[in-house]
């Protein structure tokens, strides 16, 4: 990042190198963790589907959710104390939030490259249980853009919440569910719901991609402007002692 | 940046029914050590939080140099408040980090008097603000706004946990800031006799109200610590309005409000009675007893 970047841009370069590395270590663990559980499961049960498509589907997007609460909750207030306002804050957390989860994004694209070297060492197929926009896992643009909308609605859901804890308890309690209507489309997107009161039929509801594309950018849209609707005027009250 | 402060009529409510300000008003010309005292309740922190945008006034305005402030970024850059330990020192981030973080979103920065002040403070640079001890902690948030070099400082009960020497360690530090780099710092406090010889100006706050604000010279000789035998004292205060007493043995001190012409300085003199400046503390006491509030005396 520039220098110039930087001093444009003093929240954004404050998250990004909160969060940037510890996606990146995170990232790391996992592939190891997912290609050592489908060498054991294959060496002990056959050729397995994708093990890094079942983890993916559902791992990630609970990071970038909590980080999505952590921009909130450790970064707003450290912002409004340098004297940084609400809306230089939801500015520059947006930019955040869209960079997060590309980065994350490359990252788990990345993973399913990996697998693949794995299983063709092996002479597996990389094989798909689930669909969702993608439905091969070699179609690597696909994958990338599916998991850059899919974690970006829940980094965006857990700025929304914590805004909402950030507010008060009784408004964080009320964000949770807008933040579960605004993940909705990330279960067409990957094909794998992961939520227990909202089973995979979602997934299977056979909306187009442009619908999908479409509900992701307005409800991204509808978050932003809740997110805004809490943070212009939300008061920082004193810490707990 | 002009660093005028400016309140006129300022109020403020939390969830509509509890007054944590009403209708304050007044002008800070700048450039001097602020002293904002008050009870526990009576709205010192409510109305730093308004002064540095922490909180949107429910009424009236604050400006600093003309300007407002809540969400006015060209202003809120230049006003720093430090709220008890400081609401910069997030417990799960290493102290070194917090402070590299200060410098990017403070253009206004100084991290080489920041890790002058982080030794002074003898702050652990590598553990976290969560594992810092209380004192240690405030002491990050006086590193914070010391360092900040913004032309407004506001520190709200800062020396928390500080033990004596770390404290007269802070007030060494900001007299000097204060000369070298002169700007506006408002101090809020309860330890009063620690602190009251730095202040140049006085506000005092009861419930949710300005009830003073006046230079601290001025108030200091607003009355008169009369100090010597005890009979002697209460022969010369008798019909006085006395603030205070303290006695040891036969000597005793009586704070009275009120300036003495030459003629009862001269009698003070004549039965062996000391004159000392009042003590701000008991002007404190004096102004925010509750009977007073009760008994509709005027302030």
């Amino acid at each position: 990042m520039t220098s110039r970047i930087a001093q444009r841009w003093p929240t954004l370069r404050v998250t990004l190198s909160a969060h940037l590395p510890f996606i990146a270590v995170l990232w790391v663990l996992f592939t190891v963790v997912a290609l050592v559980i489908a060498g054991v499961v294959g060496m002990t049960n056959g050729m397995p589907d994708s093990v890094v498509h079942d983890a993916a589907t559902q791992a990630p997007r609970w990071l970038l959710f909590g980080l999505g609460l952590d921009l909130v909750g450790t970064y707003l207030r450290l912002q409004l104390a340098h004297g940084r306002t609400r809306r230089e804050f939801l500015g520059q957390a947006v930019a955040h939030a869209v960079l997060i989860s590309g980065f994350a994004a490359v990252l788990v694209t990345l993973c399913y490259l990996a697998e693949r070297a794995l299983y063709a060492i092996l002479d597996w197929p990389q094989t798909l249980d689930r669909t969702g926009l993608f439905t091969a896992a070699d179609q690597y643009p696909v994958i990338f853009g599916a998991y850059w909308l899919a974690l970006l609605l829940w980094t965006a859901a857990g700025v929304l919440i914590g805004l909402g804890f950030f507010r008060s308890s009784g408004a964080g309690v009320l964000t949770i569910p807008l933040g579960l209507v605004v993940v909705l489309p990330s279960i067409v997107v990957v094909g794998n719901s992961g939520l227990p009161f909202l089973g995979d039929e979602l997934a299977g509801v056979g909306l187009s991609t442009a619908a999908v594309l479409g509900a992701s950018a307005g409800l991204f849209v509808l978050a932003v402007g809740l997110a805004w609707a809490m943070v212009r005027d939300v008061p920082m009250k004193t810490k707990a002692p | 940046m002009s660093t005028f402060i400016e309140a006129d009529r300022l109020s403020l409510r939390y969830d509509n029914t509890v007054t944590a300000l009403d209708e304050v008003s007044f002008t800070l010309t700048g450039g001097k050590i602020y002293g904002l005292l008050g009870r526990n309740g009576s709205g010192k922190t409510s109305l730093l939080s308004v002064l540095a945008g922490y909180r949107k006034a429910s009424g009236g305005t604050v400006t600093v140099g003309g300007r407002p402030v809540f969400e006015n970024a060209e202003v809120t850059g230049q006003v720093c408040l430090v709220r008890g330990t400081g609401d910069a020192a997030v417990s799960n981030v290493k102290v070194k980090e917090l402070l590299d973080f200060a410098g990017h979103l403070r253009p206004s920065w100084d991290a080489d008097y920041a890790r002058e002040l982080a030794e002074l403070f003898e702050l652990s640079l590598d553990k976290t603000a969560g594992a810092l001890s209380h004192g240690r902690q405030s002491a990050l948030g006086i590193v914070v706004g010391l360092a900040s070099r913004t032309p407004v400082t506001m520190f709200d009960e800062s020396y928390l946990g500080l033990d004596a020497p770390a404290r007269y360690k802070f007030y060494d530090a900001l007299l000097a800031e204060a000369m070298a780099h002169p700007r506006t710092m408002i101090l809020s406090t309860h330890l009063i006799e620690e602190v009251s010889a730095l202040f140049e100006e006085v506000l005092i706050l009861d419930e949710g109200r300005l009830v003073l604000h006046d230079d601290a010279e001025s108030l200091r000789a607003a009355g008169s610590a009369v100090t010597g035998d005890a009979e002697q004292v209460d022969r010369f205060v008798d019909g006085m309005r006395v603030l205070g007493e303290k006695r040891l043995g036969r000597t005793k001190s009586a704070m009275v409000y009120g300036e003495l012409d030459a003629d009862r300085r001269a009698q003070a003199h004549a039965a062996g009675l000391d004159l000392g400046p009042l003590a701000l503390q008991d002007l404190f006491v004096h102004l925010t007893e509750p009977a007073r509030a009760e008994q509709g005396e005027p302030r």
